[in-house]
């Protein structure tokens, strides 16, 4: 009874969803079923791609692309774990000790919006440059010797290796993981870290026990700000990777652009789609965070 | 920092039972304060030093088609930013 009683009181929100319902219809849901269908279909450009509902599309595509697969997630999870990293402590500064230049600093944070995309990454391009001063700077302090043998670079240089890759991705993604992190330890009330000091806690104990908790929403939003377009992404492969670093990403690419093989990049996508939605359903459980779920 | 100067004791007296633990000396307690706030500024410049490097080498010359390395100022590029036609 009363579940309907406040399904009618809230009935005038209602029209307001209408048009956010209608651009996730037009605009998402359309296309996903054109995708949908196309990923089941066979057949190549010239003599169009026929409905024969072939499932083994999903098979062939993912077992033609584990490598890429996988890579995708190592560098997406690696560029996500290294921007949370320098992010937390960035963000807590600003929020904690930015004072007056808050303002200021968060700005600067979204500057890199300001340049292009594209710009941006080949600004990377240039920097990581063979003979540029950092990669000649690396290689006589021997970094990139002892990066070699991790696998992380290759043949003493930057640029077309994992390590540009992996740079480039959490160069272009971390306003991502930063701002949500700050939003949510600048709403810290400080009160809670007085008490937590007069409680006899040190330092540490109570950002561990008080600061890290409260902060947890802004990590759970920053991860996936950061990790699910990361993992998607294939400009930073292709403009700082080689051939050995290629991501799913720049399978999909490919495969709708230049092979003109629309079902299996359509099966790609959806099967990327998949993996992303089961790892946040999980990732969410895990974090628990009910107010952002 | 309030806990801390709540438990100092006023005298000199010697009160060795009832002392509190000694606090790490100040100096290393700044460079500890102060070591996040380089981390940011190094944070900073991970995030603009692109930005610089594209306003920079917006005044190269390049010496070929690439514009990968220094090689001369030069204004040319900003002179008739919009002579290239749209692709």
């Amino acid at each position: 009874m009363s579940r309907v009683y406040r399904l009618f009181r809230s009935a005038p929100a209602y029209p307001l969803l209408l048009p956010g319902m209608v651009w996730l219809a037009i605009f998402f849901f359309v296309p996903m079923y054109y995708l949908l269908d196309m990923s089941l279909r066979t057949g190549n450009l010239l003599d169009g791609f026929n409905q024969v509902y072939r499932f083994a599309n999903y098979g062939d595509a993912i077992r033609q692309n584990k490598e890429q697969f996988i890579r995708s997630i190592i560098y997406a999870g690696s560029a996500t774990a290294l921007a949370f990293c320098i992010s937390y402590p960035l963000a807590y500064v600003i929020a904690f000790r930015g004072g007056r230049y808050k303002n200021f600093l968060l700005m600067l944070v979204i500057a890199p919006f300001f340049t292009n995309y594209l710009i941006r990454t080949l600004a990377w391009e240039t920097i990581l440059a063979d003979h540029g001063i950092v990669t000649s700077t690396f290689r006589s302090l021997g970094i990139l010797t002892a990066t070699d043998k991790l696998g992380f670079t290759s043949g003493q240089r930057l640029l077309a290796t994992p390590l540009a890759v992996v740079t480039g991705i959490t160069y272009n993604y971390l306003p991502f993981m930063t701002l949500p992190l700050y939003v949510s330890l600048e709403k810290i009330d400080k009160r809670l870290l007085e008490a937590a000091l007069d409680l006899y806690a040190n330092r540490p104990r109570a950002f561990m026990r008080v600061t890290l908790p409260l902060s947890l929403p802004g990590i759970f939003a920053g991860t996936l700000l950061t990790f699910i377009p990361a993992i998607g992404d294939y400009i930073n492969a292709y403009l700082l990777g080689s051939t050995q670093t290629t991501m799913i990403g720049n399978v999909i690419q490919s495969k709708f652009l230049t092979f003109n093989d629309y079902p299996s990049a359509a099966a790609l996508s959806f099967t990327l789609m998949a993996g992303i939605m089961v790892f946040v359903i999980i990732y969410a459980r895990i974090l628990g965070t009910e107010d952002l779920a | 920092m309030a806990a801390g100067t709540e438990v100092t004791p006023a005298t000199g007296a010697q009160q060795d039972t009832a002392q509190p633990r000694k606090a790490p000396s100040r100096f290393w307690a700044k460079v500890r304060y102060q070591l996040l706030n380089v981390f940011a500024g190094l944070a900073f410049l991970y995030l603009l030093v692109p930005i610089a490097v594209v306003i920079l080498f917006s005044f190269n010359d390049p010496p070929g088609r690439f514009n990968f390395t220094w090689h001369k100022f030069s204004t040319a590029a900003w002179q008739h930013p919009f002579a290239t036609p749209g692709i």
